[in-house]
């Protein structure tokens, strides 16, 4: 049935599956002769043990509540400029390296604002691996192995390209060299280095960089001496450890825990957060002129960022990796089933969920409820047709309004529906899974060594996946974790693998009522997806459990305790606000995690 | 920890001579009685083997065209000579719900297959050094990495990663055969002016970026950081020394071939169109490199961990890729329907990758060293993360031996190792076992000079050697 390239881990060329994936799909189950025949040696109970020890209810929450630092803390904040507007007690950031990686999406677009060449070098650049679901975790963020050679090789193919266009050349440049080849070198280095190591160069660096430029002559095969040089700098500008990284060296004032970022260092911050790119000159000036040491002079420069395009790359990067969406190029529906289905469906999906993510938060201002339940949405003719929309849809995304009864925001996009169900059958388990999660932060273990993950097969009794589902997973080591997870994967009953909208299943009617624990009290009720999303659209633990992804994502690692309080207190402000994802990116940049690091232990 | 010859100098002219000089092959320091070097090549597959018809039908002892008849080993004949199959092997740490380690069956098939370590429960990748590495590290100048390549998509993960430079440090296998073959003939393909004009520059900007490393290491550092400076910079230094030439042949392809290489430059895997003439290629190069000196240990993966081609040449159509079909299964998690006839696809992949190993034998054997080939002074092993794929078994494990390392092991034997009757057995002959036979193969001994007794987590497994094999 399928005869294109099947191997799964062919959408991890670039984005790697997560291990969690890979466990719930794949993970084994000896068949029972080859348990007999090691009798010997039997499952290790203890795994069992701890699994059950881990609990479904205990690790749950993801800390809606994680209780504020606020009592009893006699700190004084405030008095040295370090006051957090979300956290009134003594706070400071989480540790975090002084080098900072540019992932690879941040050296592609870095290479791009700079040099105006635009052509993913990173695609051929050793993979990151990821951290909590998001790959630009600071501490795996190193230069292992043949990563080194990758930078020196697209460095080489960059300068050489440079060389071999001197029009672009002498843009790049934007001196002329005529009167004074030298005297253009050095504004070249000045003005370009600035803009490569997002601060001004020292005087040796500058020496240094014109010594480099000075060798150039004669070291490629063509171009003039002047040519030459300027290509050699670029070459070893972006092999440069103060390109490569996000490089954070100020120290903190004696006696303190928390080292004030400088301006320079509060730019790179901004630019690669909210743009996934380097700072442009505006951004460099503020920095220059101090205006980034107030939470004010951030915001500003904050709000400029969001309103340019660039932002649109993190914006939707984020989103592609909450979402899994390494995961939808990996898409298969069989055709037998599914005649209508187009194997070119997984771009699409991939392209209305990007479209989506990028209008609903950057051009219509949308809070974390819209996110969950706006009905527009933007559709070629292939998604009009798994949608069931009538009319005259071509290659092109076009807005269309979805029937309300039916579809709320892009837990209903069949993107998210088709990746989290199989060939032929829908998994509430994967549907779920991600609701507990993704959506709430739920901390869901993974299935206990040896569990057999195929569904009984239907018969007179056991019809639907529903019940073959609930058959499979009422065994009482099943039932705890499973309560929580396929009831909100239920809810979704009422769309087939690809997403479309069905009221039978093998037959049946499908039944999408859903009730399990409410992780902000009582028992959550709804009779389908609709109703079960637009109850998490309004859930504090649903919205803080957003911001704590993005907090994540922004501070290039993971929360820790000393997070709680600023964490708490934004998940607050924004409540209060609506949680407008815009305003919740401009207030991640005024807290004191993100202005500040932590005093770091030295060897 | 920085042992490397550096091309030191100023640019330009004034450093051309120095240059050319350590660039020169060291061709004659082979001749004479010094004796030639013994290498290891992993030749790694995935998915386990259909393994009622794999092995040998003859009995223990020596082996014979014939014994190899009707089995997948039967592409192997025309090298039963050079062929050295142990058997009754089981995998250290023990499968999935046998020792209490982290990871399922495929995670720590490919995890442990080299590395005899437990994985990180937090990354999934293993917690130490495999054994091509630690050869590398230990023979290779400079502690030159071992060559690494890799025929498929590529795959970050941890199912696509079998050599480990260190815990936690995965080693990706190159996927592109023209970027593996540039860094193996580094700048030996240039005309020499051209060598000057390119090893000046990275000179330059290497003297410069090492300039602004020491500017960054001035400063008060948490030991993280300084390791996370100190690897990058390792990561630099070993460019310099991958430069090729170092051995008894230039470290270049006929210009055909390796213009046939060029031709997959700036097209990374994305088919399985490309499978066999990617990993030939891959082959071509690893031959190469154990034949001109350049490493004296190299990985050859072939797939990934649960995933695998769909194998659809050279007398197969397949529809299903090869995790499926180790399972018999239309889907990659068990959720589909069976695959009628799966096992004899199994079978005709096995004999497949049989062939594909002869294919590396007779590269290697195209290389006359001394009264041999450099086959006679290798040791290939081909290996997989599980013996029977359905059952995701890790007991009995399907590994065969190619060529006699120098001497060192046996050839033409089939041996079983395990002195029970039964080889499907984990009780006596861990596989860390094999690999501290064939680091002690190769040459590498303690810091004592002493044979090595032990590789892996001593806290499964055993220490000492598979005697039986040695010569």
């Amino acid at each position: 049935m399928i005869t294109a390239a099947d191997d799964p881990a062919k959408p991890a060329r670039k984005v790697r599956v997560a291990e969690n994936d890979f466990t719930l799909f794949a993970g084994p189950a000896y068949p029972d002769h080859v348990m007999r025949q090691h009798r010997a040696f039997p499952r290790q109970a203890s795994i069992l043990l701890l699994w059950l020890a881990a609990g479904c209810y205990e690790g749950a929450g993801g800390g809606a509540d994680g209780g504020t630092a606020d009592d009893g803390a006699d700190g004084g904040s405030g008095d040295d400029g370090s006051s957090d507007p979300y956290c009134e007690a003594d706070t400071k950031p989480g540790a975090l390296t002084h080098f900072v990686r540019l992932t690879h999406a941040q050296y592609d677009n870095s290479v791009r604002d700079l040099l105006g060449v635009d052509d993913h070098p990173s695609s051929a650049f050793l993979g990151d691996t990821s951290v909590n679901g998001f790959s630009n975790n600071a501490d795996q963020l190193a230069v292992p192995d043949r990563l080194a050679r990758d930078y020196r090789r697209a460095a080489e193919q960059i300068a050489a390209g440079i060389l071999a266009t001197p029009a672009n050349l002498a843009t790049i440049v934007g001196c002329d060299p005529a009167p004074d080849a030298v005297g253009c070198a050095e504004t070249f280095i000045d003005t370009f280095g600035r803009r490569a190591f997002r601060r001004p160069l020292t005087d040796a660096e500058r020496a240094a960089f014109l010594s480099i430029y000075q060798g150039g002559d004669g070291m490629y095969e063509s171009g003039s001496a002047f040519e030459q040089g300027i290509a050699m700098v670029i070459e070893a500008f972006l092999q440069s450890p103060s390109f490569l990284y996000r490089v954070e060296l100020s120290s903190p004032a004696a006696g303190s825990e928390l080292v004030a970022l400088d301006g320079w260092e509060v730019a790179a911050r901004l630019s690669y957060m909210l743009w996934n790119s380097t700072p442009d000159d505006a951004l460099l000036a503020a920095a220059e002129a101090g205006e980034l040491a107030t939470p004010e002079g951030i915001e500003a420069q904050a709000r400029r960022l969001l309103a340019d395009g660039r932002a649109a790359d993190p914006v939707q990067d984020f989103h592609a990796q909450w979402l899994h969406m390494d995961k939808y190029p990996n898409i298969q529906k069989d055709p037998m089933v599914f005649p209508g289905y187009d194997p070119a469906s997984p771009a699409s999906m991939a392209a209305e969920t990007m479209e989506f993510f990028r209008r609903t938060i950057l051009e219509q201002q949308g809070t974390y409820a819209d996110l969950m339940t706006s009905r527009t949405t933007y559709v070629d003719a292939t998604l009009a047709s798994i949608y069931g929309i009538e009319g005259d849809f071509g290659d092109t995304l076009t807005p269309v309004e979805l029937d309300p009864a039916t579809r709320s925001g892009f837990l209903t996009q069949p993107g998210f529906l088709a990746s989290n169900a199989y060939l032929v059958e829908t998994s509430p388990i994967h549907r779920g899974v991600f609701i507990q999660r993704q959506v709430l932060c739920t901390e869901i273990p993974d299935p206990p060594p040896g569990v057999d993950l195929q569904l009984p097969p239907a018969d007179d009794t056991i019809k639907t996946t529903r019940q073959r589902v609930t058959h499979h997973t009422s065994p009482e080591q099943c039932a705890p974790c499973h309560a929580q997870i396929n009831e909100p994967g239920f809810a979704f009953e009422g769309y087939d693998a690809v997403g479309a909208i069905r009221t039978l299943d093998n037959g049946e009617p499908v039944d999408t009522n859903a009730s399990f624990a409410n992780p902000d009290g009582g028992t959550l009720t709804a009779s389908n997806a609709v109703g079960l999303i637009e109850q998490l659209a309004d859930s504090p633990t649903a919205q803080r459990c957003y911001l704590t992804q993005w907090f994540r994502y922004a501070s290039a690692r993971v929360e820790t305790d000393v997070d709680t309080c600023t964490l708490d207190g934004l998940h607050e402000a924004m409540t209060e606000g609506g949680y407008d994802v815009q305003e919740m990116l401009v207030a991640l940049t005024q807290t004191v995690s993100f202005r500040y690091r932590a005093a770091q232990e030295v060897e | 920890m920085f042992r490397r010859n550096f091309l030191r100098g100023a640019c330009g002219a004034a450093v051309a001579l120095p240059v050319l000089e350590s660039l020169m092959p060291r061709r004659a320091s082979a001749g004479g009685t010094t004796p030639a070097p013994r290498r290891f090549i992993a030749f790694a597959c995935c998915n386990g083997v259909e393994i009622t018809r794999f092995w040998p039908t003859s009995p223990y002892g020596a082996l014979a065209a014939s014994g190899l008849a009707g089995t997948a080993l039967e592409p192997l004949s025309g090298h039963v000579g050079k062929m050295l199959i142990p058997r009754g092997i089981h995998t250290v740490p023990r499968g999935f719900g046998f020792d209490p380690v982290a990871g399922c069956d495929h995670v720590k098939g490919v995890g442990h297959r080299l590395t005899a370590q437990q994985l990180d429960p937090g990354t999934m990748f293993a917690q130490g050094i495999s054994l091509d590495q630690f050869i590398a590290s230990e023979l290779n100048d400079g502690a030159r990495p071992a060559l690494n390549l890799h025929v498929g998509y590529r795959y970050e993960g941890t199912n696509g990663v079998v050599s480990y430079l260190g815990a936690n440090a995965p080693a990706v296998g190159e996927n592109n055969p023209w970027l593996a073959y540039q860094d193996l003939m580094g700048l030996s393909n240039l005309d020499e002016s051209a060598l000057m004009r390119l090893t000046a520059r990275r000179q330059s900007v290497l003297d410069l970026v090492e300039q602004d490393f020491a500017r960054l290491k001035s400063i008060d550092l948490s030991k993280a950081d300084r390791d996370k400076l100190d690897m990058h910079l390792t990561a630099i230094r070993d460019l310099e020394t991958d430069l090729g030439d170092a051995g008894l042949i230039p470290c270049t392809l006929d210009d055909a071939r390796a213009a046939e290489i060029q031709a997959m430059s700036g097209m990374p895997f994305d088919s399985d169109a490309q499978y066999k003439a990617v990993g030939q290629m891959q082959m071509d190069i690893i031959a190469l490199a154990m034949a001109c000196g350049a490493n004296h240990a190299a990985t050859l993966m072939w797939g990934s961990e649960a995933g695998g081609p769909v194998f659809t040449w050279d007398g197969m159509s397949h529809q299903y890729n090869h995790h499926k079909l180790s399972h018999g299964n239309t889907a990659d998690d068990c959720s589909g329907g069976a695959v009628d006839g799966y096992l004899d696809m199994l079978f005709d992949i096995d004999r497949w990758y049989a062939t594909q190993l002869a294919y590396l034998c007779d590269r290697l054997d195209s290389y006359t060293e001394g009264s041999g080939t450099v086959l006679d002074n290798c040791s290939v092993v081909w290996m997989n993360n599980l013996s029977d794929g359905k059952a995701h078994h890790f007991m009995d494990m399907p590994y065969v031996m190619m060529g006699g390392c120098g001497g060192a092991l046996k050839t033409g034997q089939y041996i079983k190792v395990t002195a029970q009757d039964n080889t499907v057995n984990d009780v006596d002959a861990p596989h860390n076992k094999l690999l501290a036979t064939i680091a002690n193969a190769v040459g590498v001994t303690d810091d004592a000079g002493a044979p090595v007794t032990s590789f892996g987590d001593p806290a499964y497994g055993e220490s000492g050697v598979f005697d039986v094999l040695q010569a």
